[in-house]
């Protein structure tokens, strides 16, 4: 029998996901404690609780550096492992979780919803992310993907009153826990492939070949589903569509980083030995078609924002299948998908901030209308906006471009000239339908009354924070790339 | 007593009807049932692996049991987030009917 001890390791590894729970709990306790039972609570910022989630998230970021060094430990009897490349996700998400508790005071106030839990969930949520950046048997995986997924489901439907909200909440529940069902099938395939183990490492070689491919393809289709990758992304346009667009723009960044994460250290373990590479890349080309094109047509601008992230979903698969290809597992070309997600992280929850500063009586501003004239309303919320579609577009000089440079080279140096030509038509497409609002934005008489919401100092600091990421990834992305290859160069299981 | 083999079939027979109630099924109860019922089966494997991958005195002889119990316990975080995502819908628009809930497409 092995002594249980909680090493010195062990704890460092488990500080920042602690500190995220802790902050979580506590954000929920102080608004029990400190709210005041007068009618318009909901509409008053808060700046208690944003500036406790702040000092939270700042604190988790630096409990990230505690730890030492570029070797991977694993802990916890194999449960999780402290790597550099699972301290790189778990950094990522809790800049987001930091900019998006920065911006929460301003917009829920503002829309007249501020309740502590909107805090309090998207922590919980986040130290669930963290544990499954970290995660390497599937007991921890699974447990962490469900912890995760149970906050996404109620901040979906956080807003109560509206319809929308309520009911893409409930889409994306039955879906997620659908997906879910396949997720845990695999694995149990998995568990019964490997004669007895629930260890990634072990799952390299000897697996039963019939029942370890169909485990890993299980397991697949339940991470593309969270990805929102096609033909597993039906639930993406409406759960946006519903939810606050700050819960959005949140979830767009911190559940992609999480779970690629997570399929990441997964693929690497079970190798090509499943013959996963050609489905992986094919999904990838689906996935990056499809979003681009059902994008083109969307009015409302979180709608047509799920449509990029499932198309942004795409450009991170190629990487994946470029990892396997030809069975010899090469994880140097991941370092593409790490720093796509620092830069996805800047430039995605720079336009979902930015639109949270709007707002439309007790509406979100989510139209393509009523963002006209913007650029003459609030020139600096327009050029905000402006920039983050720039970058998404992948027009050079912001990180988007530097990312996607990064993900179509190895694809073109790895072989695979195709899927970078059909990388970068689709990106070209997504020019049209990124640039559509910066043309109303500038180029349409205000036709609707616009409002900015009031308390927006968090609001611009996190706009401010986004704006200036996006132009130093794209100007001088050096040494985030260093840190990513680093960070895959050691990758463990 | 039962086979290995015999287990997987009858797990393989609940998820497929687990997947049939989510799929086919238009009131939200029996969908909540048919998603509780995957997992379920999902349990009913994990349990039959780990019964015949066990080694008797080895380190970790029940980790498929021991998955068991905490897919029993996600299952139950679950089933409470769903009742209430249902109660929310019940109570606004006094339907648990899905095809209520359509009104976002595109």
């Amino acid at each position: 029998m092995e002594e249980l001890v909680f090493s010195r390791a062990e704890f460092e590894a488990v500080l920042p996901s602690a500190i995220l729970f802790a902050t979580g709990l506590l954000l929920l306790l102080m608004d029990t404690c400190f709210g005041d039972r007068d009618p318009n609570e909901d509409s008053s910022p808060k700046t208690h609780l944003v500036l406790t989630g702040v000092a939270g998230a700042l604190l988790a970021f630096a409990a990230l550096s505690v730890s030492a060094g570029d070797t991977s430990v694993r802990l916890f009897a194999g449960a999780m492992t402290d790597d550099l490349f699972g301290r790189f996700a778990a950094g990522i998400i809790i800049l987001a979780t930091l900019l998006t508790s920065l911006a929460a005071g301003g917009y829920l106030s503002g829309i007249g919803k501020h309740r502590g839990e909107f805090h309090a969930l998207i922590f919980l949520g986040a130290g669930a992310m963290v544990l499954l950046a970290q995660a390497t048997n599937l007991i921890s995986i699974f447990v962490a993907v469900e912890t995760l997924s149970l906050a996404l489901y109620v901040l979906a439907g956080y807003v109560r009153a509206w319809r929308e909200s309520a009911e893409g909440a409930f889409k994306y529940f039955i879906m997620g826990a659908f997906s879910s069902g396949f997720l845990l099938l695999g694995m149990a395939f998995l568990y019964g492939a490997s004669g007895g183990s629930i260890q990634l490492a072990d799952f390299g070689d000897g697996l039963d070949p019939v029942l370890g491919s169909v485990g890993t393809l299980l397991v697949i289709i339940g991470f593309a589903f969270k990805v929102g990758a096609v033909p597993f992304h039906s639930w993406v346009p409406d759960v946006y569509q519903g939810s606050p667009v700050l819960a959005a723009g949140w979830m767009a960044v911190a559940v992609k980083v999480a779970s690629f994460a997570a399929l990441l250290r997964l693929v690497m373990a079970t190798g090509d030995s499943a013959n996963m590479a050609g489905l992986i890349m094919a999904i990838a080309v689906i996935t990056m078609a499809l979003g681009n094109l059902a994008a083109l047509n969307q009015t409302n601008l979180k709608r047509m924002l799920a449509y990029s992230g499932i198309a942004h979903s795409g450009y991170l698969m190629i990487p994946v299948g470029l990892a396997l290809h030809e069975g010899s597992v090469n994880p140097k070309v991941l370092a593409g998908s790490l720093f796509y997600l620092a830069a996805y992280l800047v430039t995605t929850l720079g336009v979902f901030v930015a639109l949270s500063s709007l707002k439309h009586g007790d509406r979100d501003c989510d139209t393509l209308d009523a963002i006209k004239g913007l650029g003459r309303r609030h020139p600096l919320i327009a050029l905000a906006i402006t920039l983050s579609m720039v970058s998404l577009a992948g027009i050079p000089l912001t990180g988007g471009f530097m990312g996607k440079y990064f993900i179509f080279r190895d694809a073109v140096l790895g072989g695979y000239w195709q899927l970078a030509v059909i990388g970068i038509v689709t990106s070209m497409v997504s020019i049209y339908y990124y640039l559509r609002p910066v043309v109303a934005m500038y180029f349409h008489e205000p036709s609707e009354k616009i409002e900015k919401v009031e308390a927006a100092w968090g609001l611009h600091l996190a706009l401010g924070i986004t704006s200036f990421g996006i132009l130093y990834l794209g100007v001088m992305p050096e040494r985030l790339v260093a840190l990513s290859l680093r960070s895959v160069e050691r990758l463990g299981m | 007593m039962f086979s290995l083999t015999a287990c997987l079939y009858l797990s393989a027979f609940l998820f497929s009807v687990g997947i049939y109630g989510v799929l086919a099924r238009r009131n939200i109860l029996v969908i909540l049932m048919s998603l509780e019922l995957m997992l379920n089966a999902v349990n009913l494997a994990l349990v039959a692996f780990g019964r015949a991958h066990a080694v008797a005195g080895a380190a970790g002889e029940h980790r498929g049991q021991v998955f068991a119990i905490m897919v029993l316990a996600v299952a139950a975080a679950e089933a409470a987030i769903g009742l209430s995502l249902l109660l929310l819908i019940w109570r606004k628009w006094r339907t648990i009917d899905v095809r209520d809930l359509c009104r976002m497409n595109g």
